[in-house]
């Protein structure tokens, strides 16, 4: 407020003080929108994570595919039931264990050293193993104590209700009766004599049901909680003679682990972690066609021969193909090595197809490998040459075989509001192309991006695929229409109206803003109905009309704020105008209208925030998609896309960013403009 | 500025232009699943039947049936779309409300007696729409008092899904074969539950990481325990709900005895909240050891996870040994009543329903799926003669088929006849609704189970017994009433002229003038008159009426107003949660005059931060809405991060009753920067020269604010006030886009309680009413501070 008195060092300190506070605020303010950020350029596995992580991941560098994933890390991890300092007495006899089943089975690292890639495959296996064994395996004496305890607490429970409660002695009954089928329960691994630990606590856990005092039947959680401490204190009982020694039970372990840790299981595990571009088959549609699905295998015979071969690739690249298989159909694996950013390793297929156009649409299979890589697209026939105008991503989690679809422009994709989930491809000159009647050459060429592009390429995957999904410049244009028509109409109504409440005198004047005034107060529900029956005697159901000829007739709030702005314009502006003759529209257009001009300003600006974000009016009065504004639009897409957060996040922030732009140039005019001194009743 | 005015109007032109068609646009409405295959079917359609165009529309609703805002406005505007997929348990309430064209009945007009299905039988068409075809229950459900509304499309039911690997871990396997063994009983399934879940202690906060079995997760309702109990829901003839017997109440208290278990409800919403689909399903990923879905997620299984160990088995029954049964739904077509091409809408229908199509749509599906390397597992189908070759098909002959899959589709397929189907009444959207009401204030424990089931008992059957006794008030004309209003008006203006050129007393001048203010003026007046006192007057007249959009309007005088204190058990509570989001008033004006006197500082880069602090009022409200779940989401919001941050214990935020009012209020004082604006103008209107005399007297910083700025503000803060308190008693977006009222009726806010009255259960009189009822209360208060402010408010100049 006054930076002006004060010494200079009590000014600077002032003034830190204030940049530190501001800071601070800020960044509370910004943080969920710098959250909406940083979902943005999430892949979908980095949306819902266990624990809030705030930085995305950044994409791999990796110029040799296949390989294998670090993502899991190499160490074993200590599953939940074992106790730590069980675990330092496990790890050791299972890492052996793992390494003698991964032994035997020879695996494809790919391009990661041997060394780190065994760790890693060894880390997975464990993961898939643990999931496996029975937990009474894997805890120490305490925690099979504890489980002992539960297995009486989880049977008895369900036969504890309320209406049980009224009887006591038949539910002490039950209890009792529950108490050898509990016992039946009790794992026999851990224990020397298991038959003797399941006759002792039958016969513990019968007399239990009978020994709990009477005043315990009172409610539900009284007798469980009884229970449950009784229970307990009944497993501690358990001799500790009974239990296996604890080497015992390492080596018992060990053979289970080795028992699971089969081949195939090894293999599984590292199937999950193995990362490689693979490509399948081709499907092609002629225009009023039917997909023809081509087999990465001609005619579908395990010894047909593969449509895939290697092509035309940089000089510096190793480009390798082989035929493996995924989730039991077969691919064929692109193996591919670089030296230098910008190289290609290009593989090719020659495929049958009857059509002199080119084929609408194009579908290829393809397993990612997740190295952020481009994948460029091309098809050639008679002569002709056609590319995609943008690259695919090697995205995803690699884990599963996709597909990409590429479309040739159409006439259709202006009308058609589907998802649009191919890339579109278009004709380029190209001399040579391929010419064999009754036949297409596809191309897919990898380029080694550097680690910038494939930071800025994972950056921007959520942007471009939403305004590739949704029609957003269509719906772009129809939010700014109504913009227009609602600033231009609502600026020049409301001076208009405000002009006659501050400046002129007529009969009926004061009762007239009484009313007006009244009106705010009117929920926007009372009149909603109604309304509605009005656009739709009109005729104006879905059409853009109910959402901008409101404008024409002044809004309560701007007419507010005008008059009270106008009221303060000194008089004598207005009567020397008069004596040169002016009417009261021109006393309007050229006295008043240029001295309101800052609030003419908030009042665009408040309309440009209220029109673009309004999607309660769209929602009720439009049913074609086709004329949806963006509200609506990145509702509707919400609906259909709501599990995919990072597109939706991506998709939000691109329609915010006007408003922002607008707020951070006019937010001068925007606090002038609004102004409420000599407001009275 | 006459450029802009150009583009506009160049824009409307474009934009109608784009609109003239001359072929024929069949409307369709769908649920986006299985697009891409149906476009080839249209595609198909399209050439087979020249100039007419399939249009597919996804209706921006999440539901189509629990929102059906859409549908309604579509059909009472008068433009509705051709063919609705609609879910198929409310096809019945609205054909009761005559939005629908009954298919096997004339239609004058259109078509004649015994409708289409009659007209294609007589034709001998090959794809006719034939009843014996069709399992019973599908095409009962979508039949209204003998009349068919809708043609069933796909079904579904229910059965319990379990992860053997996870039933093997926990050692709940067969003694003799060693492999996972499915509960049979209630009480078997609460054991198994029990043994399966997972907690993480952390101090004394316990946190569900697996669960073993969610009563309510999944697909099952309290439809499933009830009518595994013996429960019936609705008599036989139609006429009285039974929805709080005692066989439903034990099924709840069943339900609520689970969750319990998992440490009550709120903690397991909590838990939900971080679920995702696709591959990071939490069946998929082991947080959920059982569940009952819908045989719908076998493609989900067989998508993401074809090798996982599961299996289903049909839902256990209260006792084992007992038949097993479960319940269906699914989806119909219906062409709605004012299609503007039924006819064309219908033979859609007849070739989207054939044998021919659905298996040409499963190749294509299954191509796709195949090119993939991903099993294809076929949905069921309400036509019996496509689930069986769909199933024979792609499951049972085909030699590479995972049996698992197989074996889980005989399961569901087995069931079929077993299943029951959601009544068809009147009220199903109602019994629906308050079905799902009672179940989650039961497993909250905010009521014991009878209490809620009585409670949503008594709504339902009061609509019930509407439907059967019809008003019989006089029928209310709007036609007349609008020529009464501009009748009235017409007279008023004719008086007020009259008495201008008789009795004005004024020269010249102040007649020129006079008539230049009316000029000015009258673009308001007009709008006042048509767009707000007409609509004013008509709600008023519609709070004493019954009206649903589509019979005609019935006066019951008070009765309204009167069911509002006696009947409506939500009107209290919902005027309650309104008056608490008023404690967010104050608190975003202290706020945010805060923020602004920070932002009026004379330091450099002021606009940046003027902007930063603005952003979150910026952000759309969809986008919002959004983004705040994932703040507020109680397994890994940014909220709870902080607050674990600073040592403080973790809050369930929007899923616990409790938290949910508080959150959004904290979610108001986020936007706190859209008061500031008024502020900072407000704070530039204070002259410094006050400042200036103050410090030379010697006034340190907080006298100076207390003695100057805050009665310089006061006109200000009196505006604040005002629209802060008329804004909150509107509130309804956060109701309507984040909790949907929820947990437990927490967050139903006034104005949504009216929007439900209004588009979900079509009262709209009674919506009227509160409307009115709102509007008194927040005249009064204005009224109320208008006085007070009197004795407070300080206006320069005075």
């Amino acid at each position: 407020m006054d930076v002006e008195y004060g010494s200079p060092a009590a000014r600077n300190l002032y003034r830190v003080a204030i940049h530190l506070t501001l800071i601070v605020g800020s960044i509370v303010f910004s943080m969920p929108f710098l959250w909406m950020v940083s979902c943005s350029l999430k892949e979908d596995d980095e949306q819902m994570t266990e624990k809030l992580v705030w930085f995305p991941r950044l994409p791999p560098y990796q110029p040799r595919s296949p390989f294998v994933d670090a993502r899991e890390g190499p160490e074993l991890v200590r599953p939940e039931e074992v106790s730590a300092a069980r675990w330092a007495r496990l790890q050791p006899a299972i890492a052996e264990v793992l390494d003698a089943a991964l032994k035997t089975v020879p695996l494809d690292m790919g391009a990661t050293p041997p060394q780190e890639a065994h760790a890693l495959v060894r880390a997975a296996l464990w993961r898939d193993v643990a999931q496996k064994i029975p937990s009474e395996k894997l805890r120490d004496e305490a925690g099979l104590r504890e489980e002992i305890a539960q297995i009486w607490e989880n049977t008895a429970r369900p036969y504890i209700t309320s209406d049980a409660l009224q009887d006591e002695a038949k539910l002490r009954a039950d209890l009792a009766g529950l108490s050898q089928a509990a016992a039946r329960k009790v794992p026999p691994d851990p224990f020397r004599g298991p038959a003797a630990v399941s006759a002792m606590l039958e016969q513990a856990w019968a007399e239990l049901a009978a020994g709990i005092p009477s005043d315990r039947f009172g409610s539900e959680k009284a007798l469980t909680m009884e229970l449950r401490s009784r229970a307990r204190e009944m497993a501690r009982r358990i001799g500790a003679d009974l239990f296996k020694p604890e080497e015992e039970r390492t080596g018992d372990l060990s053979r289970f682990v080795a028992k699971l840790a089969t081949e195939q299981q090894a293999r599984d595990s590292h199937r999950r972690l193995y990362r490689a571009l693979a490509v399948g088959d081709v499907t092609l549609r002629a225009e009023g066609k039917s997909d023809v699905r081509v087999p990465v295998r001609s005619g579908n015979k395990p010894d047909g021969e593969l449509i895939w071969k290697i092509g035309p690739s940089s000089r510096g690249a190793e480009v390798g193909l082989r035929q493996t298989s995924c989730d039991n159909k077969p691919e064929e694996e692109v193996r591919y090595g670089f030296r230098e950013v910008g190289e290609r390793a290009c593989v090719r297929a020659v495929v049958p197809f009857e059509s002199k156009e080119p084929p609408k649409a194009i579908t290829i299979g393809l397993k990612s490998d997740a190295s952020w890589n481009r994948v460029w697209f091309a098809i050639e026939l008679n002569g002709k040459r056609y590319e995609a105008v943008e690259p695919a991503l090697l995205a995803g989690m690699g884990k599963r075989f996709g597909e990409v679809f590429y479309q040739l422009p159409s006439a259709e994709d202006e009308d058609d509001l589907r998802i649009r989930h191919w890339l579109i491809t278009k004709e380029v000159s190209a001399s040579g192309a391929h010419a064999q009647p009754g036949t297409v050459k596809i191309e897919l060429a990898v380029e080694n991006t550097s680690f910038a592009t494939k930071v800025y390429d994972k950056a921007t995957y959520n942007y471009k695929n939403s305004l590739r999904y949704i029609p957003f410049w269509r719906y772009f244009l129809t939010s700014m229409f109504l913009v227009v028509m609602n600033i231009v109409l609502a600026i020049f109504s409301s001076s208009l109206i405000a002009f006659a409440f501050a400046r002129l005198k007529w009969p009926g004047r004061d009762l007239c803003w009484g009313i007006l005034l009244g009106t705010i107060m009117i929920p926007g529900q009372v009149t909603m109905i109604p309304n509605f029956l009005i656009m739709k005697w009109l005729g104006w159901y879905n059409t853009l009309r109910p959402m901008w000829v409101g404008a024409a007739f002044g809004s309560v709030f701007f007419i507010f704020m005008l008059r009270q702005f106008m009221k303060n314009i000194p008089k004598d502006l207005e009567d020397a105008a008069k004596i040169d003759g002016c009417s009261y529209w021109q006393i309007y257009w050229h006295v008043i209208l240029p001295l309101v001009k800052p609030t003419l300003a908030a009042i665009g600006i408040f309309t440009f925030m209220g029109v673009w974000n309004d999607f309660m009016g769209p929602l009720m009065y439009l049913s074609d998609q086709r004329s949806y504004p963006l509200s609506l639009g990145l509702f509707a897409f919400q609906t259909i896309a709501g599990g995919n957060q990072g597109m939706m996040m991506a998709a939000s922030l691109m329609m915010t960013l006007p408003v922002i732009a607008l707020f951070f140039v006019a937010q001068k005019q925007f606090i002038q403009g609004v102004t409420f001194t000599g407001i009275k009743g | 500025m006459m450029r802009v005015v150009a583009l506009s109007v160049l824009l409307l032109v474009a934009s109608c232009i784009a609109c003239a068609e001359d072929t024929v646009e069949l409307q369709y409405w769908t649920s986006p699943y299985e697009l891409r295959a149906m476009a080839e079917i249209f595609e198909q359609y399209q050439r087979e039947n020249p100039g007419v165009k399939v249009v597919i529309g996804q209706s921006a609703a999440r539901n189509l049936v629990d929102d059906p805002q859409r549908v309604l406005c579509a059909i009472v505007g008068g433009d509705p779309p051709d063919i609705i997929v609609f879910d198929r348990y409310a096809v019945g309430e609205w054909a009761a409300r005559g939005a629908f064209m009954p298919l096997n009945d004339e239609v004058p007009g259109v078509v004649g007696p015994g409708g289409f299905v009659a007209e294609d039988a007589r034709a001998g068409d090959p794809d006719a729409i034939k009843e014996e075809n069709y399992y019973k229950p599908c095409w009962e459900e979508a039949t209204y008092k003998g009349k068919l509304y809708g043609i069933a499309i796909g079904t579904d039911n229910r059965a319990l899904y379990y992860n053997k690997t996870m039933l093997v871990k926990a050692g709940l396997v067969d003694k003799k074969t060693g492999a996972a063994r499915p509960p049979e009983s209630w009480n078997e399934l609460r054991e198994y539950a029990n043994k399966l879940s997972v907690f993480e202690t952390t101090g004394n906060q316990r946190k569900l990481k697996v669960a073993g079995f969610v009563p309510n997760y999944g697909n099952s309702w309290l439809y499933i325990y009830g009518w595994q109990n013996g429960a019936k829901f609705m008599s036989d003839d139609g006429r009285t709900c039974l929805l709080n017997e005692p066989k439903v109440v034990e099924a709840l208290a069943f339900m609520k005895s689970m969750y319990d278990d998992l440490g009550g409800a709120a903690a397991v919403n909590a838990f939900q909240s971080s679920f995702q689909g696709g591959e990071l399903d939490p069946f998929l990923t082991g947080k959920i050891a059982m569940k009952i879905d819908g045989n719908w997620v076998l493609s989900g299984i067989a998508a993401y996870k074809p090798d996982m160990d599961f299996g289903v088995c049909p839902a256990p029954m209260p006792d084992a040994g007992q038949e097993r049964i479960s319940w269906l739904g699914g989806w119909a077509w219906i062409i709605p009543k004012g299609a503007k091409h039924p006819r064309e809408a219908w033979t859609l229908i007849r070739r989207l329903s054939s044998v021919e199509t659905n298996m040409h749509m499963a190749a294509i599906l299954a191509r796709t799926e195949a090119a993939q390397g991903r099993m294809y597992i076929p949905g069921l189908n309400a036509n019996r003669l496509v689930t069986e070759a769909l199933f024979n098909k792609y499951l049972k002959n085909d030699p590479n088929a995972d049996p698992k899959f197989v074996n889980a589709m005989q399961v569901f397929i087995d069931l079929l006849p077993r299943s029951k189907y959601r009544p068809v009444t009147p009220v199903g959207q109602l019994l629906w609704n308050e079905h799902v009401r009672a179940t989650q204030y039961a497993i909250l424990g905010k009521m014991a189970p009878q209490e809620a089931l009585d409670i949503g008992t008594a709504l339902v059957q009061r609509d019930l017994d509407r439907v059967f006794r019809p008003e019989t008030g006089i029928e209310v004309r709007w036609d007349h009433m609008v020529m009464l209003y501009f009748g009235l008006l017409a007279l008023g203006t004719a008086c007020a002229i009259v008495w201008f050129y008789t009795r004005f007393k004024g020269g010249l001048q102040a007649r020129r003038e006079a008539w230049a203010g009316w000029l000015f003026a009258s673009p308001w007046m007009i709008g006042f008159i048509c767009f707000t006192g007409g609509p004013i007057l008509c709600s008023l007249v519609m709070s004493f009426c019954t009206y649903d959009a589509m019979a005609p309007s019935r006066l019951v005088l008070l009765r309204n107003y009167q069911e509002m204190f006696t009947a409506d058990r939500l009107f209290i509570p919902s005027l309650w949660n309104t008056v608490y989001m008023v404690i967010g008033v104050p608190l975003g004006m202290a706020f945010g005059l805060g923020v602004a006197l920070l932002l009026d500082a004379k330091v450099r880069y002021m606009s940046v931060y003027r902007t930063l602090f603005y952003l979150p009022s910026i952000v759309p409200g969809v986008a919002s809405a959004l983004l705040w779940l994932l703040i507020f989401n109680a397994n890994n919001g940014i909220l709870n991060w902080a607050l674990e941050a600073v040592g403080l214990p973790r809050l369930n935020w929007l899923d616990d009753e409790h938290t949910a009012k508080p959150a959004l209020i904290l979610q108001g004082l986020w936007g706190a920067g859209a008061g500031m604006i008024v502020w900072l103008a407000g704070l530039k209107e204070i002259p410094t020269d006050l400042y200036e005399a103050a410090a030379i007297d010697g006034a340190n910083v907080f006298d100076r604010f207390r003695h100057i700025t805050i009665p310089m503000l006061t006109p200000y803060i009196f505006f604040n006030l005002v629209m802060g308190l008329i804004g909150t008693f509107q509130i309804f977006a956060p109701a309507y886009l984040m909790t949907a009222g929820g947990p437990a009726d927490s967050t139903l806010f006034y104005a949504y309680n009216l929007f439900n009255q209004a588009f979900r259960y079509m009262h709209m009189g009674y919506a009227s009413a509160l409307a009115w009822i709102l509007f008194a209360v927040v005249f009064a208060l204005t009224m109320l501070q208008l006085k007070m402010s009197k004795r407070w408010v300080h206006y320069q100049g005075e």
